[in-house]
């Protein structure tokens, strides 16, 4: 049994030469487990959205950093539906929250890290910074 | 009528029911007609039942005292019994639409007088549809028949057809307890027929029933009986020589048919003349035969003896045999007489199985006439009368609705809608039990469509008329043709009309393939069927090889009138399709590629949309984006959207995602938007068409009450075999209906009024959840009376079903849309892509932007169509990036960048095959008022 993360194979150990500093997604659900394929498309595909400059993304979960995902590789993983019932693979389901991607950051200046994205931010329990294990990461209001 | 047993004490009747009867009885002794006198008694009937039928019997003693002769109360007395024996046996007396109650509980009312009709109050009750509160199945059984002690009542009413051949038998028990107190001989003849008809019988067991019912006959005293025994034993033969002419026995055939005729020997009543001719036609080997038929069809329709019924059924037969003779003139003047009586059945009929059957026959004969007028060279009157079979139901709500009481009638079709919903709302007052004792007894349901019923008998039928064919090519333009499809058994026909043809169209064309064909091609053939690859979410690849030769065989037809307009300098075509057509986007066509091309669904539409007034583009629009939540490229068709209108200086407001609620965009309607642009999920439903809806966000308020009801995931004992149907009802939330459903199942839970919240479980997940803004929902509303232009930008908000019978009546979203006042829809044909979809509202809506004055929307939708078609990759990326800036919503814009990454691996044109650019159409008065121009 593979218990790799879905997304292993597709990261790479560093971003693209010459690309601009990445930021991070944090790929964990609300209970710490990594998030499937759909809601994590929505992470990546909001990271990117916000910034046409963005080559790659540093990808982390439960504090990890797995690898860094390119913007072509992103790509890949949209999928493009129709207007039709069933071609969905992320509706606002009951009993299943809805990770509409949030934006929070480091607060240490400077942090490389930064722009962070996430599916879920818990104030009890905020996640920690991948460059600054110690410091836990703030709430972005938009 | 005369009771069986001296011992029984009649019921009690009030002084005021009995005052009551007696006025009824008077107004049958004064009827100056037949048909005032069958009025009189019908009436009297659904009224009081037997009890009316006591009454007379009691006045025809009284006067008989004083007169000693046979006096007008003895034979109203024996009038009425026949009208109460066939009401019984299941013959509708009145246009009521709470009759078939009423008859329910006279047949109760008569079998808690005497047992002997607790069999024919089992016909009765057999007789409702399934589902009906009144079909109670303990009480049939309670009621069984005696004859019927061996027959084992079905439990799921699934072969019930020994049961119907008895309920449907017309007088035959009914004749041997209603006419009279019957001898022996009378009781055994009934006896007999009950087994003809009820049993399956071989030829050998049919000759010694019937020899023994004619021994039996000789000593029988009541006609009724006696006939009813001639009219079964016939109908029996006649049914074993169809069969036996099935298997080629042509020699067996002809020798039932010769029983049939001996059982009808001397009935000169035009039943027997029916089946005689029923029989000679079917049988026909030779034009004098059929001839011969033609004429006894035609004795039962001129026959003022014949019931209702049996003449429109006669002269259906008889047009039938009319046309294989060539002889038009007389097909037309048998059918036209009668046209409003079959019109009437179909636009009253109640029920799925009535509005069948009468649709069945109105269209039929609508399209018999038209044949005959085509084939007599009486142009302008085919034209007519063809239309006069399109949309009629349609068309008749639109008009009730239109007049002075349109509010009422909303509201009582909300009420029935609320009723059927499970909702208790406040019944209509329910009537004395004195002056009408059956409809005191009659179910909510009943009561509210016949309330619904009593607004229309009021309307003035000439309304629905459809346009002259002057009036139609009147309203072209100079440089306009209007192509006319009329599909038939034998062919399809296109007339092609230019603007001032008044007797005949300019130029017909008739194409080789039948209605049935079409009907394979575009929606029942197993493989390679349009409407099938839709259902089955096949690639688009796949629809669109489909979809060509679709467009290639309604190509074929349509060139040589295409031709034509073009020798006669004509650059814009109206079609005006018929039943299947309405789903083949004639726009596509290779043919009419140079014509600017619009469709409406009716002559009396296309006359209206011409002469109506133009709505004007409102100050304040509604944009409803991505309520389920998925489509990623929504935000940037919303945004493309409000950017063109507020060029025009129109104000949007958006609903959103979880906030695009039914609630929210009513209360935004109601608020004075007045564009409504809908960017999300929709679905045409074939089955249930009123079920067609649009997705919108559930309500939290009504999901926090049942989100018991849809849980994340189903437990494994709802995994989608047949069990899982079901339906069942949650006090205070509403009904639950479970179904499967392709790829899944789907759960329901309807609550309110008219809020309908749908689950989609694909594997026992839940993969969608919305809340339905259906047909029914749309139709019954009162917020779109306003609505300048509405834009469903969903998947197939146009596709609408037309119906298994001939009737050519497109019912779902557009349908309501219509019907609740939107003066212009844009929809789509078939599933569109979610970003082509916006991308192709990106087109639209720039173009609209740059519009001023009286804007012809079909023109507008045909130069964007074209330039999607003819778009170039670089054309294309550029507008996809113009898309992707306007949007704010990042995700929105990552999914932008996707699409434009895979363009370069698309053809040079990308959009050029019709799938992807001829999904969307115009519907309604195609014109919309932008800026300060008059109209």
């Amino acid at each position: 049994m593979n218990d790799q993360p879905w997304i292993t194979e597709r990261l790479a150990q560093a971003p693209p030469l010459g690309a601009p500093a990445p930021g991070t997604v944090i790929l964990n659900d609300s209970k710490g487990e990594i998030l499937d394929e759909g809601a994590a498309t929505d992470l990546f595909a909001a990271y990117f959205g916000s910034d046409d400059t963005q080559m790659a993304v540093r990808v982390v979960a439960s504090g990890d950093t797995l690898g860094y995902l390119s913007r072509t590789q992103a790509l890949d993983l949209i999928e493009l539906s129709s207007r039709g019932l069933g071609e969905s693979i992320a509706q606002f389901l009951p009993g299943m929250s809805t990770y509409a991607p949030i934006s929070l950051r480091c607060p240490i200046g400077g942090c490389p890290a930064n722009p962070i994205v996430a599916a879920t931010f818990d104030v009890m329990y905020p996640p920690r910074c991948p460059e600054h294990p110690s410091q836990p990461l703030e709430f972005v209001r938009s | 009528l005369k009771r069986r047993s001296a011992k029984r004490v009649p019921p009690a009747v009030s002084d005021t029911e009995w005052l009551v009867q007696v006025a009824h009885a008077e107004r049958a002794a004064r009827a100056a007609t037949s048909d005032d006198l069958y009025a009189a008694l019908a009436d009297a009937a659904v009224t009081f039942g037997h009890r009316f039928g006591l009454a007379l019997e009691s006045l025809a003693k009284t006067a008989g005292r004083e007169e000693q002769t046979e006096n007008p109360y003895t034979v109203l007395t024996r009038a009425f019994q026949l009208v109460f024996a066939s009401w019984l046996s299941g013959q509708r007396l009145t246009p009521r639409a709470d009759e078939r109650e009423r008859r329910v509980e006279a047949a109760l009312a008569l079998a808690a007088d005497d047992p002997i009709f607790a069999p024919l109050a089992a016909n009765v009750l057999l007789h409702l549809p399934a589902g009906h509160p009144k079909r109670d199945l303990a009480l049939i059984s309670g009621l069984r028949p005696t004859g019927m002690s061996s027959l084992t009542l079905p439990e799921t009413f699934r072969d019930l057809r020994p049961w119907q051949r008895v309920a449907r038998s017309p007088g035959m028990i009914l004749g041997a307890f209603i006419a009279g107190t019957p001898d022996r001989a009378d009781e055994q003849l009934a006896q007999i027929t009950f087994s003809i008809a009820s049993v399956d019988l071989d030829e050998s067991s049919l000759a010694r029933h019937v020899r023994r019912g004619t021994v039996a006959e000789r000593n029988a005293r009541h006609y009724v009986i006696r006939l009813d025994f001639r009219l079964r034993s016939a109908r029996r033969y006649f049914e074993l020589a169809v069969e036996a002419g099935r298997q080629g026995d042509e020699d067996g055939a002809r020798r039932l048919v010769s029983h049939m005729s001996a059982m009808l020997e001397d009935l000169a009543i035009p039943d027997a003349v029916l089946m005689l001719g029923e029989a000679l036609s079917h049988f026909a080997q030779d034009f004098e035969s059929l001839r011969r038929a033609a004429g006894m069809f035609a004795a039962v329709v001129e026959s003022s003896t014949a019931a209702r019924e049996l003449r429109l059924t006669a002269a259906r037969k008889e047009a039938a045999a009319r046309r294989i003779l060539l002889d038009f003139e007389r097909m037309y003047q048998v059918l036209r007489p009668l046209l409003p009586a079959y019109e009437v059945d179909y636009l009253t009929a109640l029920d799925e199985d009535e509005l069948d059957a009468a649709g069945r026959a109105f269209g039929e004969v609508v399209l018999a006439l038209t044949y005959a007028c085509v084939r007599l060279n009486r142009w302008a009157e085919a034209a007519e009368l063809f239309e006069r079979g399109k949309c009629s139901r349609l068309r008749y709500r639109a008009q009730l609705r239109a007049n002075y009481y349109g509010d009422t009638v909303i509201e009582r079709e909300a009420e029935l809608s609320a009723f059927r919903r499970g909702l208790t709302l406040a019944a209509p007052p329910v009537p004395n039990s004195e002056v009408d004792p059956l409809g005191s007894r009659v179910g909510t349901e009943a009561a509210l469509l016949e309330a619904n019923r009593r607004l229309r008998t009021e309307f003035p039928s000439e309304v629905l008329a459809p346009p002259s064919l002057r009036a139609l090519t009147g309203v072209m333009y100079a440089d306009e043709g209007v192509i006319v499809l009329i599909a038939n058994s034998t062919s399809t026909l296109v007339a092609g009309f230019l603007a001032g043809d008044v007797t005949s169209p300019t130029v017909v064309s008739v194409g080789e393939m039948t209605d049935a064909e079409w009907l394979d091609l575009l929606a029942q053939g197993r493989r390679g069927t349009w409407l099938a690859s839709l259902r089955t979410h096949r690639s688009s690849n796949d629809s669109n090889d489909t979809l060509e030769r679709v467009l290639a065989a309604a190509n074929h037809l349509i060139y040589p009138v295409a031709r034509r307009f073009e020798a006669e300098n004509i650059h814009r075509v109206t079609i005006l399709p018929h039943r299947w057509f309405h789903v083949v986007p004639f726009w596509a066509l290779p043919s009419l590629s140079s014509f600017l091309v619009e469709t409406a669904i009716t002559a009396a539409d296309f006359v209206e949309a011409r002469t109506r007034s133009v709505p004007r583009l409102p100050s304040r629009a509604l944009v409803v984006a991505n309520p389920a939540g998925d489509l990623r490229a929504a935000d940037a068709e919303a945004a493309t959207v409000e950017a063109s209108l507020k060029r025009h200086g129109v104000a949007s407001q958006r609903l959103a995602g979880l906030g695009a609620t039914e609630t929210a965009l009513l209360n935004e309607l109601r608020d004075g938007a007045a564009l409504l642009h809908f960017c999300g999920h929709g679905r045409s439903d074939f089955d249930h068409p009123e079920r067609s809806a649009l997705f919108l966000a559930p309500d939290p308020s009504v999901l926090s009450r049942s989100g018991h009801v849809f849980p994340a995931v189903l437990p494994a004992n709802a995994t989608g075999d047949a069990s899982d149907d079901a339906s069942y009802v949650i006090d205070g939330l509403g009904r639950v209906v479970q179904k499967r459903i392709v790829g899944g199942l789907e759960r329901t839970l309807e609550h309110g009024k008219s809020g309908t919240i749908s689950a989609w479980y694909a594997d026992r997940r839940c993969v969608s959840l919305a809340e339905l803004w259906t047909a029914a929902d749309i139709s019954i509303s009162r917020e779109l009376s306003g609505v300048a232009l509405a834009v469903l930008s969903a998947c197939e908000s146009g596709l609408e079903r037309i119906g298994e019978s001939n009737i050519d009546e497109p019912v779902g979203l557009l349908a309501a849309m219509r019907l609740a006042g939107v003066a212009n829809t844009i929809a789509t044909l078939w599933p569109v892509g979610d970003v082509e979809g916006a991308l192709f509202m990106h087109e639209f809506y720039a173009a609209l932007g740059q519009c001023e004055g009286v804007v012809d929307l079909h023109g507008l939708l045909n130069d964007v169509r074209v330039r999607f078609r003819t778009m170039s990759r670089d054309a294309a990326l550029e507008s996809i990036s113009a898309l992707r800036d306007m949007a704010s919503d990042p995700i929105a814009r990552f999914v932008l960048e996707r699409f434009r990454e895979q363009l370069p691996n698309r053809p040079a044109q990308p959009f050029a095959k019709p799938y992807a650019w001829a999904a969307f159409f115009v519907s309604g008065v195609g014109k919309l008022i932008i800026g300060d121009s008059m109209t």
